[in-house]
């Protein structure tokens, strides 16, 4: 905490009042109509002695107060000031996501004047096509007084949609409390026009590979199995190794269009009741065989009861299985499945005895075409290395979210945690504060404010 | 024609899957007629009688789609079973094709053995 030299000299101010009145006071008493002092006099110069402290008390909490609002006034008038003319669009909110400011550049950006904004929550720039997951774990991250960076697929009051990256920040305008949020957001829609078009041919071109690819390998397929006549041992060691290195960049392919698919929404959620004791001991049993072959042991560990869980099984085979063979490239003896209740769904982790992920590539490790270094790692059945964002984006359109920490023995612990209910991106009512960033689609505030004009 | 041979037809524009899918199948002791479209397709449909189609579903013309529709339509031909094969390895195609009538599906990705299998059990 600061020293703030007004405290103390609203103080003094207070106390110089208080002892000026009461030396005045006395005199006029003393002086002028008591000059005999009798027990009632005494009582009332007490009176009014303590009447004086009284109001000193409340000028000098006044002043204080007064001092207080102006201050934090005066900051957040600096603040704006110091943020009108930035390059980039600025909205500051009060700590319910109320907006009290937004920046010129903001107007030019959303087509929103001020007067249209004001009062409102940034809500009303919601398409409804960012996940619901993405508002939620902003909000906790800036109400745990940290930075949040990230997109959003925001919609401007004529209904176009418009790319912005997000850089959201709490601010304390008042002794360390968070007062405001100011949110930071740039443009970035060229920029997410070419990777819309880089996905399309790197899915296009990836789509095109598949026949090719197809009968490269069959016709390898025939040639190991004599079908073209009979090839000696050297020649079927050359073509074992065409063998597995067609089927490596098949994996890639796949790999690409698996994410392209998913990400372009096709991919739709089949909901399914899903036993998740009986689906992860299945997980052991089909994948085990393949630990074994490289000398490590998968087990489940599933203590206490798991509700059933309403998924794509498709879908949470993909994800599960990703997740394995990711753990088999780097455990080093041991891969353990195991799944808990938590508070927000079932929380389903895959844990390897490996050598674990760097503090730094935690978030980069699920990102697209990633390179993270890991050390340890076996190049067995390696793909595009998209495994880990497939299983990001099977998580996240589940409405959950996916995450990688150290196990206890230093390992990594890749977890999801997948929710109990299907959220219709429903914004909980119970939690007004919650609204500021949050909410899934809600076109209401959008719809409030322009029936206001 | 030998009577005792189960009939193939498979469907696909592309002809070295077709020559590949051919020689697997007669190595394997099924007769295999061979179409690069879907209009030769149910020509051959109607010619060869085949026990089995196995349907490229992505093919120029028509669909694999429409065609697996107007199989399935035919009275005649409707009890013909068919085996979608697809480089779409999309669990969501497979299940329309399901859902049209087809009694199972392959990804181009599968291996020459599995689908070898897969036509031996409906054949």
């Amino acid at each position: 905490m600061t020293f703030r030299p007004f405290v103390l000299w609203s103080f003094v101010a207070a106390c110089l009042v208080f002892v000026a009145a009461v030396l005045t006071l006395d005199y006029l008493l003393e002086s002028t109509f008591l000059v005999q002092a009798t027990s009632r006099s005494v009582d009332i110069v007490h009176l009014i002695r303590g009447l004086v402290l009284v109001l000193g008390i409340i000028f000098w909490a006044h002043l204080f107060l007064i001092g207080e609002k102006r201050r934090t006034e005066r900051e957040f008038k600096k603040l704006s000031r110091a943020i009108q003319f930035t390059g980039s669009s600025v909205i500051m909110t009060d700590r319910q996501g109320k907006i009290e400011y937004v920046n010129p550049k903001f107007t030019e950006m959303t087509g929103y004047e001020p007067f249209e904004v004001l009062g409102a929550n940034p809500r009303i720039l919601q398409s409804g096509k960012t996940p619901p997951a993405t508002y939620r774990t902003l909000w906790e991250t800036i109400v745990a007084g940290k930075d949040w960076h990230g997109e959003f697929l925001n919609r401007r009051k004529d209904g176009t949609l418009i790319w912005q990256s997000a850089s959201i920040s709490p601010v304390s305008l008042d002794r360390g409390k968070i007062t405001h949020f100011v949110g930071v957001f740039e443009d970035i829609s060229v920029k997410k026009q070419m990777e819309q078009m880089k996905d399309e041919l790197v899915s296009r071109v990836s789509h095109d590979l598949r026949t090719p690819l197809g009968i490269i390998r069959w016709s390898i397929e025939d040639l190991k199995d004599d079908l073209q006549g009979r090839i000696n041992s050297e020649q079927a060691e050359v073509i074992d190794g065409i063998r597995k290195n067609c089927e490596r960049l098949e994996k890639v392919v796949g790999e690409v269009l698996d994410l392209t698919r998913l990400e372009a929404g096709k991919g739709k959620i089949r909901r399914v009741a899903i036993n998740v004791a009986d689906f992860l001991r299945e997980r052991v049993k089909d994948m085990g065989p393949w630990a074994d072959r490289n000398g490590l042991s998968l087990e489940a560990d599933l203590p206490g009861e798991i509700p059933t869980l309403f998924a794509d099984p498709e879908m949470m085979f993909r994800l599960v299985n990703n997740l394995i063979d990711n753990a088999l490239r780097f455990a080093r003896s041991r891969i353990v499945l195991e799944a808990k209740v938590v508070e927000g769904g079932v929380r389903i982790g895959v844990i390897d005895d490996g050598p674990g992920v760097a503090v730094g590539d935690r978030e980069k490790i699920f990102g697209k075409f990633e390179q993270v270094f890991r050390k340890g790692g076996v190049n067995h059945s390696k793909g595009a290395g998209l495994g880990l964002a497939i299983s990001r984006e099977i998580v996240e359109k589940h409405g959950g979210r996916i995450w990688v920490e150290e196990t206890p023995g230093g390992g990594a612990g890749f977890f999801f945690v997948m929710p109990l209910r299907q959220e219709p991106g429903h914004r909980g009512s119970d939690a007004p504060q919650r609204d500021a960033f949050v909410g899934g689609g809600g076109y209401e505030g959008f719809e409030e404010e322009s029936s206001r004009h | 024609m030998k009577v005792s041979k189960k009939r193939v037809l498979v469907i696909d524009d592309e002809p070295e899957i077709l020559k590949l899918v051919r020689k697997r199948l007669e190595g394997n002791g099924f007769d295999c007629t061979v179409a690069d479209n879907p209009v030769e397709g149910l020509r051959q449909v109607v010619k060869v009688r085949p026990q089995l189609i196995l349907l490229d579903l992505m093919l120029p013309g028509m669909s694999g789609f429409g065609f697996l529709r107007l199989v399935k339509g035919n009275p005649e031909m409707a009890s013909i079973p068919v085996i979608v094969l697809t480089a779409l390895g999309d669990a969501e195609v497979a299940r329309e094709a399901m859902d049209l009538g087809a009694v199972g599906y392959l990804t181009k990705s599968c291996s020459p053995q599995e689908l070898v299998d897969l036509v031996a059990e409906y054949a």
